[in-house]
C-alpha cells in the first residue's frame, strides 16, 4: 500500500455567544408533566406509535454531568459563554488510505 | 452510699459512652471487613486503595486506561503511561520517550510480550526493550492518529481509531485498514476493540458493533433493529443501541456496552439491561469488562455497576449514596430490586469511571481523579454457596 504524505485539517472555531444575565431574561419554565416523548415529537411521527409502545424511551431527562469538578459550584454571574467546536470544516484527506476520510 | 453511688454513675457515663463507640466501630468495622457471604449472595469489594497523581507515583490521575499484564499493571493516564509492579510505581512522559502524552489505550501481546500503545492524537507506539516505536498516519497505515483502542490476537494489532480499524501484521509488517469503503460501517468512529478466540469485535460509536472472523476474514454487523435512537423497542432482539462504546469478548460470549444500557449475546440470544429494569445506576456506560460469560462489570458516569450473576439476576452497584458521602456504597439486589447496602471503605471524590481491570481477584477501576484497587480477598464468582452467617444483617 502506498502511503502519501499528506496533511489532514482539523480547526478548532470558537465561537463567543453572548448571554444577558439582566432582569429582563425570563426563567425557563419547568414543564408540569414529565414529558413522555423525545422532543414533543407529534404523536404520528413517534417511531413504531401506530404499532406498540417502546419498552424504552430515551432522553426523557437530561443527562446530569458526575465527573471530576461536580462540586466546583455554578458561577452566580455569566456574561458570556465560549462554545468550542474541534473537528475538520474542510474535507480531508486520510493518509493511510490515500483519499478523502470525511466523505 | 449516695456519694459512692453518684460516683459510680458518673464513672459509668463515659463508660457507657466509650462502649457506645466501641459498639459503633465495631458495627462499621464488621461493614468493611470481609466476611463469608451468605448464601446466594455475590462478592462484595469492601476494601480499596486509592492512588492519586504525584504524591502517589501516577503521572497524572486523570486514568483513560488499564491493562493487567500478569502482576503488573499499565495505567493510561491524560499525561503519561504508567507502571504498577511490586507496589512500586514507574512512569514515561514525552520527556522519557513517550511520543505523546495522552494514553487513551494499552494492549500486551501475550507472544512477545510487547506493549502497544494507543495514544489519542498522537497514533500509536510499540514499548518493547525500553524503546518506543512509533506509528502514526503519516509514517504506517493506521488510518488516523486518534487512537481510541487497541487489541492484539496472535500476531496481529487491531487499532480503533476515529476514523476507522487498522490492523498491523507484526510478523510481515504490513496494515490492513477498514472504513466504510470495505466493512460495516454505518459510521467509523471505532470507539474499541476486543479480540479472542478468532474473533475481533470493535465497538463503533454509531455504528454498532463489528464482529470481525478471522478465520473467514468476514465482517458482521450487529446493530439495534428499532434502528431509532431515542428509543428501545423490544428488550431483548438486538443490541439495545446503535451509539455503542465498548465490546468484550469472554468464554464466547459477546458483552456490549452503550450509553443507553448494556447488551449481552451468546451467539444465539440477546439480552438487555438498563438503569429501570437491573443494578445499572446509569445507562451512560462509559466501557464494560466481561469477567466470564455471566458476569459483567459496566463503568459508568454514576459508579460501578456489576452483574454478578446472570442467571439470578443479581447485581452489585458502586457509588456514594449523598454527594458529600466520605465513601462509596455497595448496592446489592435482584433485577432493579435493591436488597441490602454494604458500606465500603472506597473514597474516590467522583463516580465518573473511566476504565476497569481484572487482575486477578481484583478490580481495578479508574476515574477523572484517581484511581481505585478493590482489593478481591476471598473473591468468588456468580454466588455465595457458603452457609448463612448468623451476624449476617439485611437492610441498613
Amino acid at each position: 500500500m502506498t502511503v502519501k504524505p499528506c496533511f489532514a485539517a482539523a480547526a478548532i472555531v470558537v465561537f463567543a455567544m453572548v448571554a444577558s444575565a439582566g432582569d429582563e431574561v425570563a426563567t425557563t419554565p419547568t414543564p408540569e408533566a414529565e414529558p413522555t416523548v423525545y422532543g414533543d415529537t407529534p404523536e404520528e411521527l413517534v417511531p413504531y406509535g401506530r404499532f406498540t409502545e417502546p419498552y424504552k424511551t430515551f432522553f426523557l431527562e437530561p443527562n446530569q454531568y458526575r465527573g471530576y469538578g461536580r462540586h466546583i459550584p455554578e458561577p452566580e454571574h455569566v456574561d458570556t459563554v465560549k462554545i468550542g467546536f474541534l473537528g475538520p470544516i474542510e474535507a480531508t484527506v486520510s493518509v493511510a488510505t490515500g483519499g478523502a476520510s470525511h466523505e | 452510699m449516695t456519694s459512692s453511688s453518684t460516683s459510680r454513675r458518673c464513672s459509668a457515663i463515659p463508660a457507657l459512652v466509650f462502649a457506645i463507640l466501641v459498639l459503633a466501630t465495631w458495627t462499621v468495622a464488621a461493614q468493611v471487613t470481609e466476611k463469608p457471604a451468605a448464601a446466594g449472595e455475590p462478592y462484595v469489594y469492601t476494601h480499596w486503595e486509592t492512588f492519586y497523581a504525584e504524591e502517589d507515583g501516577l503521572p497524572n490521575d486523570h486514568i483513560f486506561a488499564l491493562t493487567a499484564d500478569g502482576d503488573r499493571l499499565w495505567v493510561g493516564t491524560e499525561d503519561g503511561l504508567a507502571l504498577y509492579e511490586d507496589k512500586t510505581w514507574r512512569s514515561w512522559r514525552e520527556k522519557d520517550g513517550l511520543p505523546w502524552r495522552v494514553v487513551s489505550a494499552i494492549a500486551v501481546s501475550e507472544k512477545t510480550g510487547d506493549v502497544w500503545v494507543g495514544l489519542l492524537g498522537g497514533g500509536l507506539a510499540r514499548f518493547s526493550g525500553g524503546r518506543f516505536d512509533h506509528f502514526n498516519q503519516f509514517n504506517s497505515g493506521l488510518v488516523n492518529d486518534v487512537v481510541y483502542g487497541v487489541a492484539v490476537l496472535d500476531d496481529t494489532v487491531w487499532v480503533a481509531t476515529t476514523a476507522g480499524m487498522s490492523a498491523l501484521n507484526t510478523v510481515t509488517g504490513e496494515w490492513e485498514i477498514y472504513t466504510e469503503k470495505n466493512a460495516p460501517m454505518e459510521e467509523i468512529w471505532c470507539y474499541n476493540v476486543d479480540a479472542g478466540d478468532g474473533k475481533v469485535y470493535a465497538a463503533v460509536w454509531g455504528g454498532g458493533i463489528l464482529e470481525w472472523d478471522v478465520e473467514t476474514r468476514r465482517w458482521n454487523a450487529h446493530r439495534d433493529p428499532d434502528r431509532e435512537m431515542e428509543i428501545d423497542l423490544y428488550r431483548d432482539d438486538g443490541l439495545i443501541h446503535i451509539i455503542t462504546t465498548s465490546a468484550s469478548y469472554v468464554d464466547e460470549v459477546l458483552w456490549a456496552s452503550t450509553y443507553f444500557g448494556l447488551s449481552r449475546y451468546d451467539g444465539r440470544h440477546w439480552r438487555g439491561w438498563m438503569d429501570h429494569d437491573s443494578g445499572l445506576a446509569s445507562n451512560f456506560i462509559n466501557i464494560a469488562k466481561g469477567r466470564s460469560g455471566t458476569s459483567c462489570y459496566s463503568a459508568t458516569d454514576y459508579g460501578v455497576a456489576v452483574l454478578s450473576d446472570f442467571a439470578t439476576d443479581t447485581w452489585v452497584s458502586y457509588r456514594r449514596e449523598t454527594e458529600d458521602a466520605e465513601t462509596w456504597t455497595a448496592y446489592i439486589g435482584t433485577g432493579n430490586e435493591e436488597r441490602r447496602t454494604v458500606v465500603t471503605d472506597l473514597s474516590l471524590p467522583n463516580h465518573f469511571v473511566i476504565a476497569l481491570e481484572f487482575q486477578g481477584d481484583d478490580l481495578w477501576i479508574g476515574t477523572g481523579h484517581g484511581l481505585a484497587r478493590g482489593v478481591g480477598k476471598g473473591f468468588f464468582e456468580g454466588l455465595s454457596k457458603a452457609e448463612a452467617s448468623p451476624r449476617e444483617e439485611e437492610g441498613q
